[in-house]
């Protein structure tokens, strides 16, 4: 409740004129204020009510400091974009029988502003507002240029990697700055996912590529603050691996050499680093992650589908959302995963890379009908 | 009552509470309310300002519980200030209590 009320804060005094230390003094002094609160047995919310809503804050903050106002030259600038982009397009179109790709250049339009915004004011969000254009620039760009759409599409995985670098930033200034480790373990999801596409596409090594995976619990397991236990969960999970390669190679018997896993398993069962538990709310989730290993790995040794069978795992974030997240906000938050499988699916099936990338549009425009 | 007049009123007794003894946020913030009828979250600015303006200054002071605490202390230009306020303040009143017809105390 703490965080949240100094996270919503935190996003309200991003837009007035301070500095990034104004930010964080103010934010450490309510941190401090609320822990007061909380010290003389008021509950979060008579604590808040106490202090006042971050929106009430932010009113009464106003009138000490100044909201960013817009300034003119930057709003002229957003709003002839739209007419330069459609003469751009014309000249290309008709001078250059450029129709395609010029109509690239209505992407300037939503750049334009987010650059403008970016000079108006520090804008901590720049590259996460950016990256999609990058990504889509960067993927049409090479794709139509060199035919090379996969594994091209690759490089829209810097949206969440951009997203997750500035939710660091914001986790420094309220006060919980995470570990370097903590950080790394975040991005190694989509670092691992960049390893696995390009060893598989280039090398066709998708087993044992799917290895690289195991980076996310390896440098998860450097959090552990009980040094005993660090060592002897990477030391199972090395020579897990080490068990997994040499049976798999040496006796062509990947099945055999999986069984090395039962080592970090039960030393991590023993720590009760692992637990099992049945708890009802999480019970859905637990049975999409074994569902989805099992068919993971099954149809990948049987009918060699590793590939393009990652995409199940995108089942376990979704699954989560559906059972945890706030019901208003389901279709919104599922929506990059389904992006992603229809964009996989259309383009590695029938090889519509070209015109695959629109189911990416999806997310904004569930963004804008389905946000509450 | 005007919004802007009640600000003064809280100012000065923001500047009164922490004359009197060094005070964290969140003890000025009871204090007040407990006395008067105010609008909590318009305290903190004011420390705020109050410090940015030279009459408060700060210091942090470790707790048991969690992140150290900081405290308010009046500055000498403070002092000067809430003798100011007390001046006007007592004018203002007599002025009204005139008016009124009542006793001025």
């Amino acid at each position: 409740m703490k965080q949240q009320y100094l996270e919503n804060l935190r996003k309200i005094l991003l837009g007035f004129e301070m500095n990034k230390n104004e930010r964080i003094d103010i934010l450490n002094d309510y941190a401090s204020m609320y822990e007061d609160g909380l010290s003389q047995g008021l509950s979060d919310s008579e604590v808040i009510e106490k202090l006042g809503t971050p929106e009430k804050v932010a009113e009464a903050l106003n009138e000490e400091y100044h909201r960013y106002h817009p300034s003119t030259k930057g709003n002229r600038l957003i709003a002839v974009m739209p007419f330069l982009a459609v003469i751009s397009y014309f000249i290309l179109g008709f001078y250059f029988d450029k129709w395609h790709p010029g109509w690239l250049v209505f992407l300037a339009i939503p750049m334009t502003a987010i650059i403008v915004e970016a000079f108006k004011k520090p804008f901590p969000h720049f590259l996460t507002a950016l990256s999609p254009f990058i990504a889509t620039v960067a993927y049409l760009g090479i794709g139509f240029g060199f035919k090379i759409w996969h594994p091209t599409w690759l490089i829209f995985l810097i949206i969440p990697i951009f997203g997750i670098i500035n939710s660091f930033r914001a986790y420094d200034e309220i006060g919980e700055k995470k570990s370097v480790f903590e950080q790394l373990t975040g991005l190694s999801v989509f670092i691992a996912i960049i390893a696995y596409v390009l060893m598989g596409y280039y090398l066709n090594a998708w087993n044992p590529g799917w290895l690289v995976f195991l980076i996310i619990p390896i440098l998860g397991i450097l959090n552990e603050k009980v040094l005993w236990k660090k060592i002897g969960m990477e030391l199972s999970f090395l020579i897990a691996i080490g068990v997994y390669l040499f049976v798999g190679y040496q006796f062509g018997n990947w099945w055999f050499g999986a069984l090395g896993f039962l080592l970090p398993i039960g030393f991590g069962l023993l720590t009760q680093e692992v637990r099992v538990s049945m708890s009802h709310g999480d019970l859905m989730v637990k049975l999409t992650v074994l569902s989805a290993i099992a068919i993971y790995f099954i149809t990948g040794i049987l009918w060699n589908t590793w590939a393009f069978m990652w995409m199940i795992f995108l089942l376990i974030p979704m699954v989560a959302i559906l059972k945890h997240g706030p019901k208003r906000h389901h279709i919104v938050a599922i929506s990059p995963f389904i992006a992603t499988i229809v964009f996989f699916s259309l383009g590695y099936f029938f090889g519509l890379w070209e015109i695959s990338w629109m189911a990416f549009l999806f997310i904004p425009i569930s963004a804008i009908m389905f946000k509450g | 009552m005007n919004s802007q007049f009640k600000k003064g009123i809280i100012e000065m007794c923001v500047i009164a509470v922490v004359s009197n003894k060094d005070m964290y946020g969140f003890e000025v913030i009871d204090n007040l309310s407990k006395a008067i009828d105010v609008n909590e979250n318009t305290v903190y600015p004011i420390l705020r300002r109050l410090t940015d303006q030279g009459y408060f200054e700060t210091y942090t002071e470790p707790t048991t519980f969690g992140a150290p605490r900081k405290y308010f202390r009046i500055t000498p230009s403070g002092v000067k200030k809430m003798e100011e306020y007390r001046r006007e303040w007592t004018t203002f009143l007599s002025g009204v209590y005139q008016i009124l017809g009542g006793n001025q105390t």
